[in-house]
This record gives C-alpha cells, sequence and structure tokens, in this order.
C-alpha cells in the first residue's frame, strides 16, 4: 500500500515540478520551450480560467454566458448602440422570423401582438444575445429575450415592458374591465407564462429535439453547440421550477388541463375577457401560436386543434386581424399551407 | 520546494541536471508538502490528521447511509389502516399547522371535504425529493396537485371541489387563480420569508441549536436557484415586491365581498390560497406582506380567519406555541 501511495506522491510532486520548471522557463527564457511545454501551458491557464469564470458565474450561468456569446458572434442585425436611434421609438431586440412563425420565443410574440394591439409602431431588430448592447449588469437585463431599446436604455422581460410601455405612451388595453375582471386577466397570464409555458419548453426542447435544427434555421455549427449545450441547461432550469420533477404523462396532464381551463373560459367569445382584446389576449396568443405553427404532429397541437378547436379559431383570429403581414414576415413559399 | 535551495533552476532544468521527485531516494530529502512520509515512518501530524479525517467522513457517511436504509425499511414495513390517506409532512409549527404551504393546503383540503386521514410528521421527502406526500391503500401520490386530483377522482368530488353544478368557466377560473398563487406569490412569499426576513423566520422554526441556523441558510439557496431557474428569480427585490402587491390586489378585487374566492362554496383554489394566505398572516410579522394583508386587501385577513374557523377548529391545539 505505501509503495503505490509513495508512486502517487512521487507522479504528483513530479508533475508540481514540471509545471513550475515551464513557467520558470516561460518568464527566463520563452524561446527555449518546445511547442509540447507551450501546448500545455496555454492548457493549463485556459483551465484556470474557465474555473474562474465557472466559479464567479455559477454553474448555470456560466453556461448561458457562453451560449451567449457564441450566439451574439453569429447574430445579425445592428444593435442601437449610443446615437443613432430615434428618440420615442421602441426598438424591440429578438430572434429573427423563420418559416413557421415570426418568432420563435412565445414572449416576443406576446409583446409584438401587444404593441400591434396598442397601436405603437415599432422596429424589430434582429439579434439572438439575450443581453443589452451596453454593458449591463446581468441581473438588471433580466436576461430574457425579447429585450427593448427605448431611448437609449434597455429592458428586459415582457411583463415589466408591457408596463413601462402602457406609462410611457399612455395605453391600457384593459381600462373597459372591472377590477375583478382584471383579477381573472391577471390569472390567466400566470397561469399561461408561468405553467403552459413550461410544457411548450418540454414538448419543443426535449420531445421533438430532432425538429430544433429545421424550425430555427440556424448554421448547423452553432445549431450543434445551441443543442448540446441547451438541452442540460433548460432541463436544469425544468428541475429548478420544480416542473422537471415531473415525468412526462405528468406534465402532459398539466398541459391539457391548463388548455381546457383556457379553452372553457374563452367559450363562444371573440377574445378572452369579451368583443375586445386586452392584454390577457396577447399573453395568450403569445403561447398559442408557437403551439399552433411551431409544434406540428405534437399532442399539443392535438389538443388545440382537435380536442379544443375554439382555440385555433381565437387564434387565426387575432393572426387575421393583428399579423396580416405574417406570410411577408415568415417569407412562406408557395408550397406551404 | 527545490527552488529555493537552488537558485537558477530554470538554467538547471535546461542543461538537464534536476532530476525528478520520482525517484524515492530524493523523496527522502524533500521537505515538500506532497513528500508525506508513510505511516510506518514515524508519527507525523500530517498523516494523523489525514488518517482521523478519512475516518471520521466514512463513519459519518456510513451512519447516514444505515439510517437511511433502516428508515426506508421502516416505512416499507409499518401497516396502515385501510381507507385512510395518510399524509406525509414536516413537523407542526409555533403559529400555523405547517410551514409549507403545500401541505397546508393539501390537510386543508383533506378536512374540507371530510377525507378520513392521519398525518405522519417529520416524514422522509417524497422520491422527487418534495413534501407533501400521500399513501392511500397500495398508491402512492406525490406533490399535492397530483394529490389533489387523485383524491377528487378516487372520492368522486367535482375535480375543484365544489359539488353541485359549477359552470366550466368556474372551473377554468379555479386553475387560474391556483396557478396565481402557486407560481407567482408563493415565490414572492418565499423570498420574503428565507431570504429577506430570515431572521424572524429562525425564530419561527420548530428546530433548536444548529439546525436553526443551518436549516434557513441551505433554504435560502434552494429557494433563490429555483427563483432563478423559474425566472421569477431574475427580477431585483423591489420588482418581487411589486409583483407580491399585484398578486394580492387581484386576488383581493376577485374575492370582494364573497365568502370565497369564487362564490360562495369552497374550492380547490381556497385551499391553495388559505395556505399561503396563513404564511403572511401568522409567519411573517412586520414585513411588508403582512402589511399589505392585514391593511390595504384585509378582506384577505378576514378571509383567512373565516377559513381557519371553518376547517381548523382546533389550530390552537395543533400549532407548537400554546397561549
Amino acid at each position: 500500500m505505501s509503495g503505490s501511495l509513495g508512486d502517487v506522491q512521487g507522479s504528483l510532486a513530479a508533475l508540481y515540478e514540471n509545471l513550475q520548471t515551464l513557467v520558470l522557463l516561460l518568464f527566463t527564457d520563452p524561446t527555449q520551450l518546445s511547442y509540447g511545454q507551450a501546448f500545455v501551458l496555454v492548457g493549463v491557464s485556459v483551465l484556470l480560467v474557465a474555473t474562474v469564470v465557472w466559479t464567479f458565474f455559477g454553474r448555470q450561468n456560466g453556461t448561458m454566458v457562453f451560449i451567449n456569446a457564441v450566439l451574439r458572434t453569429f447574430g445579425t442585425g445592428q444593435t442601437k448602440t449610443g446615437a443613432g436611434f430615434t428618440p420615442g421609438k421602441v426598438y424591440v431586440y429578438g430572434p429573427p422570423s423563420v418559416k413557421a412563425i415570426p418568432s420563435l420565443f412565445p414572449f416576443s410574440m406576446k409583446l409584438e401582438t401587444y404593441l400591434r394591439m396598442a397601436d405603437i409602431p415599432y422596429q424589430p431588430v434582429h439579434v439572438w444575445s439575450t443581453q443589452g448592447p451596453k454593458v449591463c449588469a446581468y441581473t438588471s437585463c433580466n436576461g430574457k429575450i425579447p429585450w427593448i431599446e427605448y431611448n437609449g436604455e434597455a429592458m428586459g422581460d415582457s411583463g415589466l415592458i408591457l408596463e413601462f410601455l402602457n406609462k410611457e405612451k399612455d395605453v391600457d388595453l384593459n381600462q373597459s374591465l372591472s377590477e375583478a375582471d382584471k383579477a381573472v386577466s391577471r390569472a390567466f397570464t400566470k397561469m399561461v407564462e408561468e405553467s403552459t409555458y413550461w410544457g411548450l419548453v418540454q414538448s419543443r426542447y426535449m420531445d421533438n429535439y430532432g425538429k430544433l435544427h429545421d424550425l430555427f434555421e440556424l448554421p448547423w455549427t452553432v445549431m450543434f453547440l445551441v443543442r448540446s449545450v441547451g438541452q442540460r441547461e433548460i432541463r436544469q432550469m425544468m428541475r429548478g421550477h420544480g416542473i422537471g420533477r415531473h415525468s412526462k404523462e405528468e406534465i402532459e396532464g398539466i398541459m391539457e388541463k391548463d388548455l381546457k381551463a383556457i379553452s372553457s373560459f374563452l367559450g363562444a367569445k371573440p377574445y378572452l375577457m369579451g368583443d375586445e382584446p386586452t392584454e390577457v389576449d396577447a399573453a395568450v396568443f403569445g403561447q398559442l401560436s408557437e403551439i399552433v405553427w411551431t409544434a406540428p404532429d405534437s399532442y399539443l397541437h392535438r389538443i388545440v386543434t382537435v380536442d379544443y378547436p375554439n382555440l385555433l379559431v381565437y387564434c387565426n383570429r387575432i393572426k387575421d386581424r393583428y399579423w396580416s403581414d405574417w406570410d411577408q414576415l415568415t417569407k412562406k413559399s408557395k408550397k406551404d399551407k | 520546494m527545490g527552488v529555493g535551495r537552488s537558485g537558477n533552476l530554470g538554467a538547471q532544468v535546461a542543461k538537464g541536471k534536476v532530476t525528478r521527485h520520482a525517484s524515492r531516494s530524493n523523496m527522502a530529502n524533500c521537505n515538500c508538502f506532497f513528500c508525506l512520509p508513510s505511516p510506518s515512518e514515524g508519527n507525523s501530524w500530517k498523516s494523523t490528521a489525514l488518517c482521523l479525517l478519512g475516518g471520521a467522513a466514512l463513519a459519518s457517511a456510513s451512519i447516514v447511509f444505515v439510517s437511511r436504509i433502516w428508515e426506508k425499511f421502516r416505512q416499507k414495513n409499518t401497516v396502515y389502516p385501510e381507507d385512510t390517506v395518510v399524509l406525509h409532512q414536516f413537523q407542526r409549527a409555533k403559529h400555523v399547522p405547517s410551514l409549507s404551504p403545500f401541505c397546508l393546503k393539501l390537510e386543508t383540503f383533506l378536512r374540507m371535504h371530510n377525507i378520513p386521514y392521519m398525518t405522519i410528521l417529520d416524514s422522509p421527502l417524497s422520491s422527487k425529493g418534495k413534501m407533501p406526500w400521500i399513501q392511500f391503500n397500495q398508491s402512492r401520490v406525490e406533490d399535492a396537485t397530483f394529490s389533489v386530483m387523485f383524491l377528487s377522482e378516487t372520492f368522486h368530488i367535482e375535480v375543484n371541489g365544489m359539488s353541485g353544478s359549477v359552470t366550466s368557466q368556474q372551473k377554468a377560473m379555479s386553475r387560474a387563480v391556483v396557478s396565481l398563487v402557486e407560481e407567482s406569490l408563493y415565490w414572492t412569499v418565499a423570498y420574503c420569508r428565507w431570504v429577506d426576513h430570515v431572521d424572524q423566520t429562525r425564530a419561527e422554526l420548530p428546530y433548536d441549536g444548529v439546525l436553526k441556523f443551518v436549516v434557513p441558510w441551505m433554504m435560502a439557496g434552494i429557494i433563490l436557484r429555483e427563483m432563478y431557474a423559474h425566472g421569477i428569480g431574475k427580477n431585483s427585490r423591489e420588482e418581487l415586491y411589486r409583483i407580491m402587491e399585484g398578486d394580492l390586489k387581484a386576488l383581493s378585487d376577485l374575492l370582494g365581498e364573497q365568502s370565497f374566492i369564487l362564490g360562495e362554496r369552497p374550492c380547490e383554489a381556497d385551499c391553495s390560497l388559505f395556505g399561503v394566505l396563513a404564511q403572511i398572516m401568522w409567519t411573517l410579522p412586520g414585513t411588508r406582506a403582512e402589511a399589505l394583508v392585514k391593511g390595504e386587501y384585509i378582506n384577505l385577513a378576514n378571509y383567512c380567519i373565516r377559513m381557519r374557523e371553518l376547517f381548523w377548529p382546533d389550530w390552537s391545539r395543533i400549532v407548537t406555541e400554546k397561549h
């Protein structure tokens, strides 16, 4: 036992001694370093830097920082850093349109639908990154897509953006609602964004993993990186949320009940709260549009089209009224249905 | 290390003169940390310390392991009465029957529908690592939400707990309210309790000694991490309180002058709401949450007291702090 222990100690010490001599050599006479030694030095320093980054940004964030960096280098669109923005104009940062839908992120669809309902002109800027153009502290930018820029200031989180724009542009889509109705509105918004949303995430990123490439339309090298790292991230997020602990069947059960609730509450009404659309319609359409148009052949699509068809009718109603340029944005080819 | 002893180590390396530590004859002369003398060579404090540390680690690991196995064995072989729901949950707390809103929700639901049940306090966690969970005859259901669904089916209760005619609209609203309470308000209250007012929370915990400090410290980390993954944790403290206020206002507006959140008959949404509101009412003294519920949205406070009198007449006997 002491023999092998001695050997281990010996080799560890030898390693340490080697590294030490290499570092010394680097500082005293770098030209003497062979390529192998230089490679080892570079490897060790990369490891050190990676450990530091990992420690500071935490296990979750470190990977997201990495993904963001990758996406930002490959992303398109110019950001309105500093000068060059029109005051009073809303710049909406989000992913570019794909064949399936104008935006792959439900909260982007929600935000843009709201802007269209409220008649607030905006300019979409297509990027893939989740942070603002300026160096804003990670937490205050919320790290979410979509984010907007208004008068040079970046702002994240669709809920907060809506509140801000309501005040700034003097808009209130909910003005015809009673206090109790507003409460119901809030409850349904929460349900669709905190519960139904995760079922969509599960379906898109876990169950229909293979279809992601076609859906996202990114260069396959980027897609490969995002897929291999992204799935683990999402699984961790879902576990942290709590829903990740449920089995696949249990999640499907939750989704079924959520969609049934929306359908029952909608009934035969044109919009959720009555004859005119309100903020909750933007939120619900944001999530449902993803189900209807980006998740064909999934159980979610079946629920929305076959089990509770009033949801499909509702989605088409909003699409026809507020997204008349849908086909232009998605550049549908003639053979798509 | 060798550096101290030979000045120009670099030059020596380049000339191939310095040999490595691998040979044991070198080790005998070396004073560096890695060259630990083997235990047979005498009483180095380092080797004794390492042995003790290793021994202690091994001993504690085996104690924990054995006690876990024993607990599982005992659980499996305990026979519970038939047709009685066995509710596994945390210990009773000083001012509320349970510090967990979900445990309180489930127990209130059982009482609401007069389902016979017994509680196992201080139970091991479910296989998902959560509390509460139930056993009924041969079935085992985890998670409060699924437990409610299971019980509704088994005992033929209308899914949202309302017997008699209930419109599908009301059922839908009930589900939305449950989401509001459990996915939004719950996290803001958890933040308030474990992160913002952890000192008061410590006084509420039913533990003594070291646990009184370890548990809040662990919980704060867990809650923050879960909130961040959920998404709500990315908000600042002020924004979280704004969300809490918005949620409480919505619930207060919805409740209005009614007896229960959706009318004159109680339902699952009432159980969820009571689970969270009870924490605000009685375990968060001096916080903004309590001020909101007992102040501006006082109909929620009255509602809470009403629920307590209806479904928990033995409240004062159950909570551990006797007056």
